[in-house]
């Protein structure tokens, strides 16, 4: 950057004010305010949009009002500021919300934190429940979530290192890692890939996540995107790195494995065999969501004669007036679900309610009345769908329902056999994905991961999966 | 990338070049729960029931059966006409129970049910049987057992005669093993209509793959299975206490514990001899009189049903050697220990002759809840 | 890099593939009741033939056979090798596919065509044979929990009527044509050829022996306990009739909530076929990377080309019977004696130099 003259202060005040209100564009919420102290003029700068003003009155007009010396930076001893020079390093302070303190015949600059701290109280993740655990979750603020885990892991090698991104957003992605259990060719390559970040204007955390991720294009996420404080300080301490990003309220975990998606910190909160129970629960829901409405199908289409023989009447007995092929009844009955659930997010909670009651009972009845979609179908498919929802993180919920359908049109062509030959292609996607270099499925450690203390020192699980 | 070309190549050019080869939609099939065979005019018979159910709104249903039969040389050929009756494509998968007139049964049963054995459509979990009496189609015209369609019906009477041992475990696939077995022959259950009832009125002894038109009478069968070591759950026997036939005069007993022994004596004259020894420990379950069974009368009711146990194995021996057909399976045993004298054998000849010495000796262990 | 754990998967998951769907059929027919002791001889004789292979490929470990042929015959030669070797593989892949698709054909899929299903397996198998070494032995690694299900499957037999019986008379048949008909069961073993490919990749080599002979007990016990359930199941004339022994068997078992349940286990035996599949197009693939220098997954996506169009090719079964019995002795020769040779070029050239 070549730094021209005009870009530093003057000592002339004015002059500087003039500068900054232009180099801020003249924007309608900067305000200037002017006190006296020891009978030289100062300006205090801020946007009025960004401060909060009682802090103004009481870290820094109050101070200064008291004259207890004729330092300004004396006067300002209680309080946090750093010194500035430049007028771009000016406006990036005012826009960041700080204000600007300049005094006559001083070529230099106070900038003083007087943030307005309006946020959102630190609430339970609507997304992520647990009845037994903390109830705390990630707000929209990188510094008090970090603060959150801070909490957790007392421990001065609890490391946070930041990065800005974008010209425009200039926006804070904290880095967080635990010096001893983290992989240091991990931790380098995690940074590596968000320092390719700073370039682009990042607002949210996809685009944080798409950076880290090895295969982007991989329909399953590989960074875990949380706002539970307990899960990121579990990974934490199992060598990951939880990566930040200012006003988003979720943490991204990476380097992350398969299994941990289907883990809640609930689980390891609980009795072993509790624990282990709910783990197979959420094993038992992946499959089914995955492989339940292609099975039907093939069981349907080709191969009945599997089916106990009552079994087989009874389906027979379902279907029988249903016009629709099964694919597309299977189809149809996705769309009906995901059009409900889709309806029920965007509404408000109380109406939410209702459509979720009018689309399973009114829809649901009515459509198996009518015959267009047969019992079983419809059965299918909200097994479906609520194994999809007991999987604790959305991302992989939502996911592991959509991967459903390649499977389905599989099972339709070549009835098992197109499954098995999905499922196996599957299998090693799986297995071929890395997080950050550590293989995404790893070979289940079981026994270990029910045992409480698992979360400790782990060191050998911070290894390249391609050793 | 590659991972989503594949996807694309699967979800989207699969579906439209296939046009799925081999759907076979459940609602379209059209499925054979009873299946029987009869002679008729030299042409095979053949007659499928089929169950239609007819949804009656809200998880309720009423069923019927539709019944055809056909005529020609082989089962192929009928069931090209049956085929012709129905509205789908007909298949056996689901069938419950396969009948033989008994004409039909003493025809070589082998080479007329490759058909079903060549495809792999057929269930083999089928149970099958003889009618005697009528001809086996007849008996589907009954409709329904008990609550039970006519095919289901007759799968579970079957499958209770086979828990009360009256006749060994079978269906389409042990026969088919039992077909191909050297040495060893089988008993088939033998259906009768009685008014409107069906029963198993005793076991049809095969010979060389067809019926031999002898069978075993009901009270028999359970020590038949005895003498083969192939009983069920349950095992009642009932002997008379006295040589008289009179009205409640019987002794009746549970077999708690068996111990078989077949032992296969080679003898200079080209014969081989059996010894058959059965140990059977024994619950009583009926007794004329509610009294005190003396440790002396036990003794004495022990020898009755031995003696009575002997005479009547000895009887069904005879009867199995009248037929021509070793369910003891003492060929194959003699096959299996020594193959050199098997060689020497022809057993179909030679099994009416040889001589079988069944000895069985029976302990009363218990005499239930009464003393 | 592979370890111990890796390899024996990658191992098993090689050998085991169709031929448990015939091997049964083929020995019975040959020697009936004592098919066993043939089996147990061409373990034996596998074991052997391990120990050569395992000992051609520490020649030298950084090499794999494709690199190491060059170096003991000569440049010429051992690329007229390398390309026996690589049409060798495609012909077995090829046969394989036949064989596959023909079983599929008669017991499930009926009216599918034939190319379909080639076409189908050949997709999934390009999918995994393309990976890393590590990636495929990985998901291998996850299929084999097919082994359990099929184990605890034919364990249900022993409920149904079965007759131990008919192991006997016990080794009555010559022994000639019992040690004669083991080339048959042998070619039904092979699979660990692969190590003359892989060994650059082992982590520890020194082991690699140990490790192919477990896997090569592990194969060969579950082919006995298959082979044995046969035999005491079936009678000895059905036993001659059926074609794929393992089917018919499941066919007959029927559980209450699953009527037939040959037709799952032959559906997703596909997957061990398949990785068999895996295993020659990686080694072919190998090859063709090694002769024309491209890389291997575009070597990969070549071989499937070819035995895709080689597919669609009307054969006609006669061939493919004629096929077999060809491949029967090729596979002896490239597993069993080439390497042989070239182990004994290998120690003269130590024992000159």
């Amino acid at each position: 950057m070549v730094r021209t003259k005009s870009e530093f202060l003057t000592t002339d005040l004015n002059q500087n004010i003039l500068k900054i209100t232009t180099g801020m564009n003249n924007t309608a919420d900067l305000k200037q305010r002017r006190i006296t102290f020891s009978n030289k003029s100062v300006i205090l700068l801020y946007l009025d949009t960004l401060i909060d003003k009682e802090s103004i009155e009481i870290h820094i007009i109050s101070p200064l009002n008291k004259q207890i010396s004729d330092s300004v930076e004396e006067s300002l001893s209680t309080t946090q500021f750093t010194m500035l020079t430049t007028l771009k390093d000016i406006s990036i302070a005012l826009a960041k919300g700080n204000t600007i303190l300049l005094e006559e015949n001083n070529d230099k600059a106070y900038s003083i934190m007087a943030l307005s701290r309006e946020k959102r109280a630190i609430n339970e993740s609507l997304n992520e429940k647990v009845t037994l655990g903390a109830h705390d979750g990630f707000v929209e603020n990188a510094s008090s979530n970090i603060s959150l885990l801070r909490k957790r892991l007392g421990t001065p090698e609890f490391t946070v290192e930041y990065l800005h991104a974008g010209s425009l957003t200039n926006v804070e992605i904290a880095v967080c890692f635990l010096d001893s259990t983290v992989d240091k060719d991990t931790l380098h390559m995690i940074k590596d890939r968000l320092e390719r970040l700073t370039d682009q204007e990042v607002i949210l955390s996809r685009q944080v996540q798409e950076a880290l991720e090895d295969r982007p294009f991989s329909p399953f996420p590989q960074t875990l995107r949380t706002e539970r404080p307990d899960r990121a300080a579990g990974h934490l301490l199992n060598g990951s790195v939880v990566v930040f990003l200012d006003h988003e309220p979720s943490a991204l975990i990476t380097p992350v494995s398969f299994q941990s998606f289907l883990r809640s910190p609930e689980d390891l909160n609980s009795r072993w065999f509790v624990n282990l129970f709910y783990y197979s629960l959420r094993m038992l829901a992946f499959i089914l969501s995955v492989t339940l409405p292609a099975f039907y199908i093939a069981v349907n289409a080709y191969h009945a004669a599997i089916l106990p023989v009552s079994t087989f009447y009874t389906l027979k007995l379902s279907v029988l007036n249903v016009p629709f092929h099964p694919l597309m009844e299977a189809a149809m009955m996705q769309v009906v679900l995901e059009l409900l659930k889709e309806a029920s997010v965007r509404l408000p909670s109380a109406v939410a309610q209702t459509i979720g009651t009018v689309g399973a009972i009114v829809i649901g009845s009515a459509i198996v009345q009518t015959n267009f979609i047969s019992n079983t179908m419809v059965v299918v498919i909200a097994i479906t769908a609520v194994s999809s929802f007991v999987i604790p993180i959305g991302e992989m919920s939502t996911t592991i329902r959509l991967m459903s359908f390649p499977l389905i049109f599989l099972a339709a062509t070549f009835g098992f056999i197109g499954i098995a030959v999905g499922l196996m292609i599957y299998q090693t996607h799986l297995v071929k994905l890395t997080s950050s270099g550590r293989a995404y499925l790893d070979s289940p450690k079981i026994l270990r991961s029910f045992k409480n203390n698992s979360t400790h020192k782990k060191k050998g699980l911070g290894k390249n999966a391609h050793e | 990338m590659i991972y989503l070309k594949r996807l694309l190549l699967l979800l989207i050019v699969f579906p439209l070049l296939s046009g799925c080869w081999d759907q076979n939609l459940i609602v379209d099939q059209e499925v054979m729960n009873g299946i029987s065979f009869d002679l008729k005019d030299d042409k095979v018979k053949s007659t499928i029931v089929v169950l239609n159910i007819i949804p009656k709104g809200s998880g309720v249903f009423d069923f019927n059966n539709q019944i055809t039969s056909a005529t020609g040389h082989s089962l192929e050929e009928t069931t090209e006409e049956l085929r012709m009756y129905y509205t789908g494509p007909l298949t056996a998968s689901k069938s419950r129970i396969v009948l033989f007139g008994e004409d039909f049964a003493k025809k070589d049963l082998e080479s007329y049910l490759d058909l079903i054995y060549r495809v792999p459509d057929p269930y083999l979990g089928s149970k099958v049987a003889i009618v005697e009496g009528v001809e086996a189609s007849k008996l589907f015209s009954l409709e329904e057992i008990g609550t039970d369609p006519i095919a289901f019906g007759l799968y579970e009477i079957i499958d209770a005669a086979e828990k009360n041992s009256t006749i060994p475990k079978g269906t389409l696939n042990t026969l088919f093993t039992f077909f191909n077995e050297k040495g060893k022959d089988f008993i088939l259950p033998i259906l009768k209509q009685k008014g409107e009832n069906i029963m198993v009125s005793g076991a049809g002894l095969i010979s060389e793959n067809a019926y031999s038109g002898e069978s075993i009478p009901l009270n028999d069968c359970p020590l038949l299975l005895l003498l083969m070591d192939d009983y069920g759950h349950l095992v009642n026997l009932n002997s008379y206490i006295d040589k008289k036939k009179k009205l409640n005069n019987q002794v009746s007993y549970k077999i708690t514990k068996v111990k078989r022994k077949m032992k296969v004596n080679e003898t200079p004259h080209k014969k081989p001899e059996v010894d058959l020894k059965l140990n059977l420990e024994v619950s009583l379950t009926q007794y004329p009189g509610t009294e005190k069974l003396t440790t002396k009368r036990i003794k004495e009711l022990e020898k009755v049903i031995t003696k009575d146990l002997n005479k009547r194995s000895k009887k069904i021996i005879t009867a199995t050697q009248k037929a021509n057909s070793d369910v003891l399976g003492i060929g194959r045993t003699i096959k299996e220990t020594d193959p050199s004298a098997w060689q020497s054998y022809d057993w179909r000849t030679t099994y009416p002759h040889i001589e079988i010495k069944t000895a069985v000796d029976v302990k009363i262990v218990n005499t239930g809840t009464i003393k | 890099m592979l370890t111990n754990k890796n390899l024996f998967f990658l191992i098993i998951q090689a050998q085991i593939g169709i031929g448990i769907l015939t091997l049964p059929y083929v020995l019975y027919n040959k020697v009936q009741q004592d098919a066993w002791i043939s089996l147990l001889i061409a373990g034996a004789l596998s074991q052997v033939v391990i120990v050569i292979l395992v000992s051609l490929s520490k020649v030298s470990l950084k090499e794999n056979l494709y690199e190491l042929s060059s170096k003991l015959l000569g440049r010429f030669l051992g690329n007229a090798l390398n390309i026996c070797y690589v049409l060798y593989f495609i012909t077995y892949s090829m046969l394989l596919l036949f064989l596959v698709s023909d079983v599929i054909i008669t017991w499930i899929l009926h009216r599918t065509p034939q190319w379909a299903i080639i076409l189908l397996i050949l997709l999934a198998a390009s999918y995994i044979a393309k990976e890393h070494l590590l990636t495929i032995s990985k998901s291998f690694l996850v299929f084999s929990l097919l082994f359990a299900f099929l184990i605890v499957t034919i364990f249900f037999v022993y409920v149904q009527d079965v007759h131990f019986g008919r192991l006997l008379p016990f080794a009555s048949k010559e022994p000639l044509q019992i040690v004669s008909s083991s080339p048959q069961a042998f070619v039904s073993l092979i699979g660990f050829e692969l190590i003359l490919f892989i060994m650059p990749f082992i982590k520890k080599p020194a082991e690699s022996l140990k490790v192919l002979s477990i896997a090569n007990g592990f194969t060969l016990s579950l082919y006995l306990f298959l082979l044995i359930t046969c035999i005491v199941y079936f009678s000895a004339d059905q036993f001659k009739l059926v074609n794929e022994p393992l089917l018919y068997m499941l066919r007959g078992l029927s559980f209450k909530y699953i009527e037939r349940i040959d037709i799952i286990f032959l559906s997703f035996w596909i997957i061990p076929i398949t990785t068999s599949l895996v295993t020659q197009l990686f080694t072919a693939s190998l090859g063709v990377q090694n002769l024309f220098s491209i890389g291997r997954s575009k070597s990969v996506y070549i071989i499937v080309g070819v035995l895709f169009i080689l597919g669609m090719l009307p054969i006609s079964n006669f061939i493919k019977e004629s096929l077999s019995s060809l491949m029967t002795y090729l596979n002896i020769i490239f597993i069993f004696f080439i390497p042989t040779l070239l182990l004994i070029i290998a120690k003269l050239k130590v024992y000159k130099g």
